[in-house]
């Protein structure tokens, strides 16, 4: 797939910016939903199965790219710029997660990267919320932020599990 | 395909023991005596729970929170945040989990129960 893509920087590039684009539209209507959990924080993250799909089909290189331009873009279209501190903090956690991953899972096993990179990324984002706020007792949140993140992941693991196998980028 | 039972069963063991903590965070504790009000980390106010008080705390981002203390418990009333998951917590009189505004930076945590974070997770 890489090997392709180098082939074609076009073809590299519009892939990247339509996936970014899927990304951030999906992260969008996802904030317009209110949050159905009393969980600061705790959301589904569908934006996600853009980021598993690209990990596992275009390489770490575009997903790093995609997931950064989303971030920002997404940061600047909600208005609130504290927002891109705790999303980049949970994103590049749970992209350094996946990275690690990626390399030892098959494509059957795309949810338990996914899972691992969900409790990452809240993970990651709690740090930066005590960071912020400069309150360790914000740690309490933790067994609430865990298992949620583990169940996101789940789902948005599963849902780019499937596409992949349904879209056959294999091999 | 042997390894997926290997992760599920490491999944669902990880989330048995956050929701037991969870749930164990949750459990009514003995009621607080007093509340410190934190901003940015740095110690704003000391209140007895059992004054009553009104107070409005002015964030450095321009927003504010409305503090309530009434009948041994507080409450944030009012926040100038869109998320409002501190005035959703509403009327809090004991526990290890604290009354938090991320976007104004404030924190309200509960003192003199005997219930802690160390003791509630340890």
């Amino acid at each position: 797939m890489t090997q392709q893509s180098d082939k074609h920087p076009t073809r590299r590039l519009t892939r990247m910016a339509l996936l970014t684009a899927i990304a951030l539209t999906i992260f969008m209507v996802e904030a317009q939903i209110p949050n159905p959990l009393p969980i600061p924080g705790a959301k589904l993250g569908l934006a996600n199965i853009v980021t598993v799909y690209a990990m596992f089909v275009l390489g770490p290189a575009d997903t790093l790219m995609i997931l950064l331009a989303r971030i920002f873009l997404g940061s600047v279209f909600s208005g609130q710029m504290m927002t891109f501190f705790y999303s980049l903090a949970g994103g590049l956690l749970c992209y350094a997660a996946m990275l690690l991953l990626r390399r030892i899972l098959t494509l059957n096993q795309i949810w338990v990267c996914s899972v691992i990179g969900g409790a990452c990324h809240n993970i990651g984002q709690l740090v930066a919320a005590i960071t912020i706020a400069r309150t360790p007792a914000l740690i309490v949140y933790l067994p609430f932020l865990l298992p949620a993140g583990m169940g996101a992941g789940l789902f948005t693991g599963l849902c780019a599990q499937f596409l992949i196998g349904r879209l056959s980028f294999k091999k | 395909m042997k390894s997926n039972r290997f992760w599920i069963l490491l999944f669902a063991f990880i989330g048995a023991v956050c929701l037991a903590a969870a749930v164990l965070l949750q459990l009514p504790g003995k009621r607080g005596v007093s509340i410190e009000i934190y901003q940015q980390g740095a110690l704003l106010h000391t209140l007895p729970l059992d004054t009553p008080a009104r107070l409005t705390i002015d964030a450095p981002n321009g927003g504010s929170n409305t503090v309530w203390v009434e009948n041994g418990a507080v409450c944030v009333s009012h926040a100038s945040c869109p998320d409002q998951v501190c005035v959703n917590q509403g009327w809090v009189d004991s526990g290890a989990v604290p009354i938090v505004c991320l976007p104004n930076q404030l924190v309200i945590q509960i003192k003199g129960g005997e219930q802690t974070v160390d003791t509630a997770v340890g």
